[in-house]
C-alpha cells in the first residue's frame, strides 16, 4: 500500500485532521495535528490492512522562524498565538513499518515550543519508550503518559535541551571548565569573535 | 516473628568500567544473590553530541563523524550516511557502477570484521579468550586490506557522497580473494573451537529468549531480529546499491540449541552472516566493472529542502539516518537510529530473573557497541 | 640430614630443629620458584595458542619475567580500601598460601624424596587444602566490595561442593593400594603405563576423570574459574588487593596448579617410579616425576585457554548430579571388581593393557584431527604472490 492510499484510509476512517505532504524531499509524509496523533497511531497499528507493527524511528527538530512553516497556510496550528510569538515549534516525525504488509509511512506533527507536549505512543510500541526519552532529553518535548520519562543521554541534573537551536552550551559543569581555549578561539571566524 | 525478618535486594553497580560492558555502559542491578531482579541500563557515557555537531559542519564534512558513530564498522556508517544524502539530493542513479561495487565490497569486508569482533567478544565474555584473539588476528588481515584501499585501518572516511574517494589499488581484488579462501576455513575452525562447544551452547541456549512478537515490539534490528526468526534484511527486502544483483541468503534463528530467539540463535546468525558476506564479496569480485569511481559532486552541496529517512543494513542491523535539509550547506537535523540503541532498550525486559553471568551473555549476544548507542 | 648434623657435633634436638628449618626453607624456595615459573609458562603457552609471543623480554626468552613481576608487585603500595575489615583483609592471603604450601609436607617428589611420608598423607592433603576456602571467603568478605563478596561466596560454594566428589574419587586408589600414605600409593604402581593406577581397572579411569574435573574446580581453573571470572565479577575476591598481598594470592594460585599436577601424577599416573634396573637413581626418579607433572600442567593450561566457563548453577548441578553419583559408582564398582578378580590377577592385567591400548588409539585419532587443523592454517593469506593482480 503506498502512502497516498494510507492517507486516504486515515482520512476516511478517523476524524483526525490530516494533510498530505509530498513536496518535502524524496519521502512524502502525512501531517497530523498534534491532538490527534495518538488516535491516528492507534488506527495505523490496529487496522488489519495496515498493520504497522514497528515504530522504526521517532525524532524531531526545532524549527525556527527563519524557516517558513508552510502548513500554516492550511491549518491554524498555533492556537495559543499569544504564548508563541515567534512561530517557533518542534516538528516531530514517526517512521512506521510493517513486516507483514511490507510498507512504510512517515507521520509528522508539530508542537509549539512554548507548550512542547505530545501524546506518548509507548502503549502501542515499546520501542517508543527510549526514543521518546531521547527526544525529551535533547529537544525538551514532554510526553504525558510515558511510564518513565527521564533524561537518557545527558546526566539527570543537566540544564537545557541541546538540540534546540537557541541552546547555549554551558561554560562549566560541576566545576569542569568548558570555556573555549585560546586555540579554539583562534579558529572562529573573524566576525564572530567577541 | 516472621515479620521481623526481611530480605533486601542487593544493589550492584555494573560499569561503566566493568570488563564485560565493552566500552562505557552502566547497569544498576538489583539482585537477589546472583539472580537479577531488576536491571536499569544507564547509557550516555559516550554521548559526544554528534547530532549537534552535524548542525554546524558541511554535508561532506560530516562523513568522518560517521566513522566515529560506529568505529567497529565505519565503512557501513559511511555508506549509510552517504546514501541518505544522495537520496535527499535525488542523485542515487548517478553513482557509477564500479563505485557501487567497491562500496559493497568494502562494507561487506567491514561487516565480516565487525561480526568477528562481536562473536569474539561474546566468546570472551563466556571466559574463552582464545577465539577472541584468533578473530582479532583475522581482523588484522581485513584491516590490512582496507588500509590498502584507503590508507586507514579503523576510521576510513573512504566512501564519499557521489561514490568512493579513490579507485582500488591493482592488487586489492586478488588479495581479497586470497583472504576469503583463508578466512572461510578459519571460521569453521573457530566454530569447532567454540561455537559447537557444549559448555558454550549450554551458556547461550535458552537464555534471554526474545519471542518474535517482542522483537518487533521493541524494534530489534539486524541479526538480533533475525535471531528471533523474522526473515528481514534491508539488503534483501528493500535493496539499495547493487544488492539486488547479488545472490545471498538471509540466515535466521531456528532455536537449534534451545528456544527460538535465545542468545545462541543470535550468535549463530552472525556466524552464518559471515559466510553470506564471503559469498557476496566473491560475486562482487567477479562482477565488478571497470570505469569511473565517483560522480561529479560540487564541493559545497546544498540538498533541496526536505527530509529523508534512509535505512541500510549495517552489522548491528537496520541503521536509519534521518536528515532534514533547509537547503543550506549543513543539515538542519540529523538523527541516527542505530541497532545498539534498540538492542539496549530491550535489556530491562529480558534481563529479569537471570543470573549476572547471563546478563554478560545477553550483552555479548545483542552485540552492543557503546559509541553507536550513545552517539 | 639429622645424622649428618649430629656427626658435626650438634645434640639431637638442635639437629632436628635445624634440619627442619633447612628443609622448610628449601621447600619454600622451591614453592615460590615453581609458582613464579608457572606464571611464565602459562603466559608463554597461552601466547603460543593465540598466535602471539607472550613475555619474551626479561632474560632469555622472557625466563626472568616472573622475577620482574614479583619485584614490581612487592614494590607496589599495599592498599586497603576504606571500610574494609582490616584484620581479615590483611590475613586472608596467608590462609591461601598456607593451604597450598602445607601440601608440600607430603609431596612425593620422587621415590623416597618426600618431606614426611605421613601414614595419613592423602587425608592430610585433602584437609589442608580446605584452608584455602577460609582465605578466599575472608578476602571476599573483608574487601567491602560487592563483586568481591560475590566472588568469595562463589568460591566457597564451589570448593566445598567439589571437595566431596574429589574426596570420594580418591577412595578408589586408596582401595587399590590399601594405604593412605603418599609413598605407599606411589609404591603400589609400576613404571609401565598399564601398571599405573589410572589403568588398573575401569572404575579407576572413572574416578580419575572425576578427580581431574573436581580438582580443576578446586583450583579455580577454567572452565570452573567462576570465583574470579573477570568478565562477570571484575576480578572476584582479589579485586581490592594490590602489591604484596596480591602477589601472595597470585603465587598460591599457580602453586596450586603444580600441586594439582603433582597429586594427579603421584596418585594416578605412576609418580616417579623407575624400571627395576634403574632403581636407586633418585635424581632420575625426580625428573620422571616432574616430566609427568609438566604434562598434566600443560593439559590444564590447554583446557584453560580452550574452554569457556560454566554458569554457577551448571557448576553446582555438575558436581551434585553427575560427579558425586559417579564417584559413588566408581567406589562401589571398584570394590565389586576387586572382589571378583582378586584371585585372577592375569585378568586384571589384560584389562589394564586393553584400556591402555584404547587410550593410545584415542590419542592417535585426536592427533590426526589436530593435524588437519594445522594443515588448514597453512593456506596462504596476504602472500607476496597475490601482489600481482
Amino acid at each position: 500500500m503506498n502512502i497516498l492510499q494510507i492517507f486516504e484510509q486515515i482520512k476516511q476512517n478517523t476524524d483526525a485532521v490530516v494533510s498530505f505532504q509530498e513536496d518535502e524531499g524524496p519521502t512524502p509524509s502525512i501531517y497530523v495535528r498534534s491532538d490527534s496523533v495518538l488516535s491516528v497511531m492507534t488506527y495505523l497499528k490496529e487496522e488489519e490492512a495496515l498493520d504497522f507493527n514497528v515504530l522504526m524511528n521517532h525524532t524531531g527538530f526545532h524549527e525556527t522562524e527563519s524557516s517558513k512553516l508552510f502548513w500554516h497556510l492550511f491549518f491554524d496550528v498555533s492556537q495559543d498565538e499569544s504564548e508563541d510569538h515567534h512561530h517557533e515549534e518542534i516538528r516531530l516525525f514517526w517512521h512506521l513499518y510493517s513486516y507483514k504488509v511490507e510498507h512504510r509511512v512517515t507521520i509528522e506533527s508539530s508542537v509549539p515550543i512554548g507548550k512542547a507536549q505530545m501524546d506518548s505512543v509507548v502503549s502501542l510500541w515499546k520501542s517508543a519508550n527510549w526514543l521518546e526519552r531521547e527526544v525529551y532529553d535533547l529537544l525538551g518535548v514532554t510526553y504525558p503518559g510515558h511510564p518513565d520519562l527521564r533524561r537518557i543521554m545527558l546526566p539527570p541534573d543537566w540544564e537545557g535541551h541541546p538540540l534546540r537551536k537557541d541552546y547555549v552550551a554551558p561554560t562549566s559543569y560541576h566545576g569542569i571548565d568548558n570555556s573555549p581555549s585560546a586555540l579554539t578561539k583562534s579558529f572562529e571566524p573573524k566576525g564572530k569573535s567577541k | 516473628m516472621t515479620s521481623a525478618l526481611k530480605t533486601e535486594y542487593l544493589t550492584i553497580n555494573m560499569g561503566p568500567q566493568h570488563p564485560s560492558t565493552h566500552g562505557v555502559i552502566r547497569f544498576i542491578l538489583k539482585t537477589d544473590g546472583e539472580i537479577i531482579y531488576e536491571c536499569d541500563p544507564d547509557v550516555g557515557y559516550l554521548h559526544r553530541g554528534i547530532e549537534k555537531i552535524a548542525e554546524s559542519v558541511t554535508w561532506q564534512g560530516f562523513v568522518p563523524y560517521t566513522d566515529r558513530v560506529d568505529y567497529v564498522c565505519a565503512m557501513n556508517s559511511n555508506l549509510s550516511y552517504c546514501m541518505a544524502v544522495e537520496k535527499l539530493m535525488g542523485m542515487e542513479t548517478e553513482i557509477p557502477k564500479r563505485a557501487e561495487y567497491i562500496r559493497v565490497i568494502v562494507s561487506e569486508l567491514n561487516r565480516i570484521s565487525s561480526h568477528a569482533v562481536a562473536i569474539g567478544a561474546a566468546d570472551m565474555d563466556m571466559g574463552a579468550f582464545t577465539p577472541f584473539v584468533h578473530f582479532l588476528r583475522e581482523r588484522e588481515h581485513i584491516n590490512d586490506l582496507l588500509e590498502m584501499a584507503c590508507g586507514a585501518r579503523l576510521t576510513y572516511n573512504y566512501i564519499c557522497i557521489g561514490g568512493v574517494h579513490n579507485d582500488l589499488p591493482p592488487a586489492f581484488l586478488s588479495k581479497t580473494a586470497e583472504f576469503l579462501d583463508h578466512f572461510e576455513i578459519v571460521v569453521e575452525q573457530i566454530n569447532r573451537l567454540i561455537s559447537y562447544n557444549q559448555i558454550f551452547i549450554k551458556r547461550f541456549a535458552n537464555v534471554a529468549v526474545v519471542p518474535p512478537k517482542m522483537a518487533i515490539d521493541y524494534n530489534l534490528v539486524g541479526p538480533n531480529l533475525r535471531g528471533s526468526g523474522i526473515k528481514f534484511d534491508v539488503r534483501k527486502d528493500k535493496p539499495y546499491s547493487v544488492y539486488s544483483d547479488l545472490d545471498f541468503d538471509i540466515p535466521i534463528g531456528s532455536g537449534r540449541a534451545g528456544t527460538l530467539g535465545d542468545c545462541y540463535d543470535r550468535y549463530m546468525v552472525r556466524v552464518e552472516e559471515i559466510r553470506e558476506s564471503i559469498k557476496i564479496i566473491r560475486q562482487c569480485l567477479k562482477q565488478i566493472p571497470a570505469g569511473e569511481t565517483k560522480a561529479i559532486v560540487k564541493s559545497t552541496i546544498k540538498p533541496p529542502k526536505g527530509h529523508v529517512y534512509f535505512r541500510t543494513e549495517t552489522p548491528r542491523g537496520d541503521t536509519g539516518y534521518f536528515l532534514y535539509s533547509d537547503g543550506k550547506t549543513s543539515p538542519t537535523r540529523l538523527k541516527i537510529r542505530t541497532g545498539s540503541f534498540t538492542g539496549m532498550s530491550i535489556i530491562p525486559e529480558i534481563a529479569r530473573g537471570v543470573f549476572i553471568a547471563d546478563l554478560v551473555a545477553i550483552i555479548g549476544s545483542l552485540d552492543i557497541v557503546a559509541p553507536e548507542l550513545d552517539r | 640430614m639429622d645424622a649428618t648434623l649430629i656427626s658435626i657435633g650438634l645434640d639431637p634436638l638442635t639437629a632436628k630443629i635445624t634440619s627442619m628449618v633447612i628443609i622448610s626453607v628449601i621447600v619454600l624456595l622451591a614453592f615460590v620458584t615453581i609458582g613464579g615459573i608457572l606464571t611464565l609458562v602459562e603466559r608463554r603457552i597461552s601466547g603460543f595458542m593465540q598466535s602471539r609471543l607472550g613475555p619474551n623480554r626479561v632474560g632469555p626468552q622472557g625466563a626472568l619475567q616472573w622475577v620482574a613481576d614479583g619485584v614490581k608487585l612487592i614494590l607496589k603500595e599495599d592498599l586497603i580500601p576504606e571500610g574494609a575489615d582490616r584484620k581479615l583483609f590483611r590475613i586472608a592471603p596467608y590462609f591461601c598460601l598456607v593451604g597450598i604450601f602445607g601440601t608440600m609436607v607430603v609431596f612425593p617428589w620422587g621415590k623416597g624424596v618426600i618431606v614426611a611420608d605421613l601414614n595419613v598423607g592423602l587425608f592430610y592433603f585433602i584437609s589442608i587444602t580446605a584452608l584455602v576456602v577460609f582465605g578466599v571467603l575472608m578476602a571476599g568478605w573483608s574487601s567491602n566490595n560487592k563483586w568481591s563478596l560475590l566472588g568469595g561466596m562463589r568460591a566457597a560454594a564451589q570448593i566445598v561442593s567439589y571437595e566431596i566428589p574429589v574426596g570420594m574419587s580418591l577412595l578408589v586408589p586408596i582401595l587399590i593400594s590399601g594405604t593412605l600414605s603418599m609413598g605407599g600409593i606411589m609404591a603400589s604402581q609400576g613404571w609401565l603405563p598399564w601398571e599405573w593406577m589410572v589403568f588398573k581397572s575401569p572404575f579407576a579411569v572413572l574416578s580419575f576423570i572425576i578427580f581431574f574435573i573436581g580438582s580443576l574446580a578446586e583450583a579455580n581453573r577454567t572452565p570452573f574459574d567462576l570465583p574470579e571470572a573477570e568478565s562477570e565479577l571484575v576480578s572476584g575476591y582479589c579485586t581490592e588487593y594490590s602489591g604484596f598481598r596480591y602477589a601472595v594470592f597470585f603465587l598460591s594460585e599457580w602453586a596450586n596448579l603444580f600441586v594439582l599436577g603433582g597429586l594427579t601424577t603421584s596418585v594416578f599416573l605412576g609418580g616417579g617410579n623407575l624400571p627395576g634396573a634403574l632403581e636407586g637413581f633418585t635424581i632420575l626418579s625426580v625428573l620422571v616425576y616432574l616430566a609427568k607433572v609438566a604434562v598434566v600442567i600443560f593439559v590444564v593450561i590447554w583446557l584453560r585457554w580452550t574452554l569457556p566457563r560454566f554458569r554457577i548453577d551448571q557448576l553446582m548441578s555438575l558436581s551434585w548430579k553427575y560427579l558425586l553419583p559417579g564417584a559413588f559408582i566408581a567406589f562401589l564398582g571398584q570394590a565389586a571388581y576387586m572382589l571378583l578378580t582378586q584371585h585372577t590377577p592375569i585378568v586384571q592385567s589384560i584389562i589394564a593393557v586393553l584400556m591402555f591400548l584404547v587410550f593410545v588409539f584415542v590419542l592417535i585419532r585426536f592427533g590426526l584431527k589436530v593435524r588437519v587443523s594445522i594443515n588448514e592454517q597453512r593456506i596462504p593469506v596476504n602472500s607476496p604472490a597475490s601482489n600481482v593482480s
